[in-house]
């Protein structure tokens, strides 16, 4: 039998499964409107402002990090797989079957140097590496 | 495999699948594709349930007496024997709750985020072996199929947090992915590590490779389990998967002191219970694979029909490590997440991939 078709099941079974709790709820619950009851929660007080706040540009350093070594893991698991037996086989050294991927690895490693050096990991600064930084400049 | 399925014997086998072997059992492999299909619901339908009984298991009672014995109390004993029949009454009680969408919610996003985040986690079970012929399917890309679906919550999470229009929830929403993206290099990474011992994403060739014999002590032979073979990445990669499931101590993106409940702080009745079923189904999903890859998945001692008991012991092991140190440890802050992620996880996983490529590569 074909594995997706039953990864395909567990799908539908992984839906099926949140709807019938959704329908078994709404059968049981009751409805009770009041004024103000669905205001956003801002912890008992009348909330202020937008709720689309601005926040720290850090979130969105780290996830261009995450793009770049996401897709070094995608091409790094073929080598992984392969490693084992292409060593085994004879067919390469270890220099040849090593060699690439310590280079592939070490030149992202060097991007993530960079981006550590320049506080792309960095939420919060001490006084000191403020200082430091002000320094630099 | 297709064509092979008629000439299966009926005895439990681990490599006959749940699916096949059900058609086998309840003669549906005789009615072609719609058996088929059939077939592979039924064995679906038992997994997704097996998965969800163990969490109401694990939520309203075994969290609760695991939590009350380490801070010296007792918990739920009124119900049932030990407290046990606790589970139906909060089930009916969870349910039964009325639910308070917030006025300014993103609809659609809002409604849809708790099954993107209970159903995630349960598709991620599809490709784990568990002993006694319960295994769903055993795809070549096994591994990477798992962490792939496992990364599908944190979208979820993301439109729980955005969708609610509530400050705490996006701020628990944007906390959620940095932490989850940040910890999914490091985790990826160090299963690739065992991948390179095992040659192999399939988890069956995985978990096979584990029954080899590392050492014999005293005629016991211990069994190569990679934890065993490689400690370091089983520490590393126990670490990332508590961070990457959100348990304690990088339960940043919920941390009731500061943002409430974070990205669930909006949800309430059945969606409140949806996103908390997704949350344990994620434990168990990290539990599963952690057992899977480093503890020779339902290996053990006796015959291998026990295979189920010894993979449940290992995953509850894995879930009673969670609440000792829900227990014992504080929290991290979101800044010293993101420097322990980047800084150490990050460059500590792959110095344990490249170590481990060259001492396999010299003894190969």
């Amino acid at each position: 039998m074909n594995d997706w078709i039953a990864i395909g099941a567990l799908a539908l079974v992984g839906l099926l499964i949140p709807l019938g709790m959704m329908v078994v709820s709404y059968l049981l619950r009751p409805s009770v409107p009041e004024t103000s009851k669905r205001a956003t929660y801002e912890s008992g007080e009348i909330p202020t402002g937008g709720t689309r706040v601005r926040f720290n540009i850090q979130y969105y350093m780290v996830a261009l990090l995450f793009l770049v070594f996401d897709i070094e893991t995608v091409f790094l698991f073929p080598w992984a797989v392969a490693y084992l037996d292409a060593l085994e086989s004879d067919a390469v050294s270890l220099l040849e079957a090593l060699g690439p991927m310590l280079l592939f690895v070490a030149i992202l490693l060097v991007g993530l140097a960079w981006a550590w050096r320049n506080g792309a990991v960095q939420w919060a600064q001490t006084p000191r590496q403020v200082e430091a930084d002000s320094d630099r400049q | 495999m297709v064509g092979s399925v008629t000439t299966l014997p009926l005895q439990a086998d681990d490599t006959v699948l749940l699916p096949e072997r059900i058609g086998d059992l309840t003669g549906l492999d005789a009615y072609g594709v719609g058996g088929e299909l059939l077939a592979a619901f039924i064995a679906a339908f038992i997994v997704g349930n097996l998965m969800l009984a163990m969490t109401g298991v694990a939520g309203p009672w075994a969290k609760r007496k695991i939590t009350a014995a380490f801070t010296d109390r007792i918990a739920v004993t009124h119900l049932g024997p030990a407290g046990l029949l606790i589970i139906v009454a909060d089930a009916v009680r969870l349910l039964s709750k009325e639910i308070i969408i917030p006025e300014n919610a993103d609809r659609p996003a809002y409604d849809l985020a708790p099954i993107v985040v209970a159903s995630s986690a349960l598709l991620g079970f599809a490709v784990i072996p568990m002993g006694s012929g319960i295994h769903l399917a055993d795809p070549e890309v096994g591994l990477a199929f798992v962490f792939a679906v496992a990364g599908i919550a944190s979208i979820g999470l993301v439109m729980a947090g955005y969708a609610s229009a509530n400050k705490y929830s996006m701020l628990g929403g944007l906390r959620a992915v940095a932490q989850n993206v940040a910890y999914e290099i490091p985790l990826v990474v160090t299963g690739m590590s065992v991948v390179i011992f095992a040659g192999s994403l399939q988890m069956s060739t995985i978990v096979e490779a584990q029954a080899q014999t590392l050492v014999s002590i005293g005629g016991i032979d211990i069994p190569a389990w990679y934890a065993l073979v490689n400690p370091f990445a089983f520490v590393l990669f126990l670490v990332a998967n508590f961070a990457e499931v959100g348990r304690n101590p990088f339960d940043t993106p919920e941390a009731p002191t500061e943002i409430v409940a974070g990205y669930q702080t909006e949800y309430s009745s059945v969606y409140f219970v949806l996103i908390y079923l997704g949350e344990f189904l994620h434990i168990f999903l990290g539990g599963a694979l952690i057992a899977t890859i480093f503890l020779g998945g339902p290996a053990g001692p006796g015959p291998a029909e026990l295979g189920i008991v010894w993979f449940l012991i290992k995953i509850w092991g894995i879930f009673l490590l969670t609440q000792w140190l829900r227990s014992a440890v504080p929290r991290v802050r979101i800044d010293q997440l993101i420097e322990i992620g980047w800084k150490g996880l990050l460059v500590l996983s792959f110095a344990n991939l490249i170590l481990t490529a060259v001492i396999v590569g010299l003894i190969a």
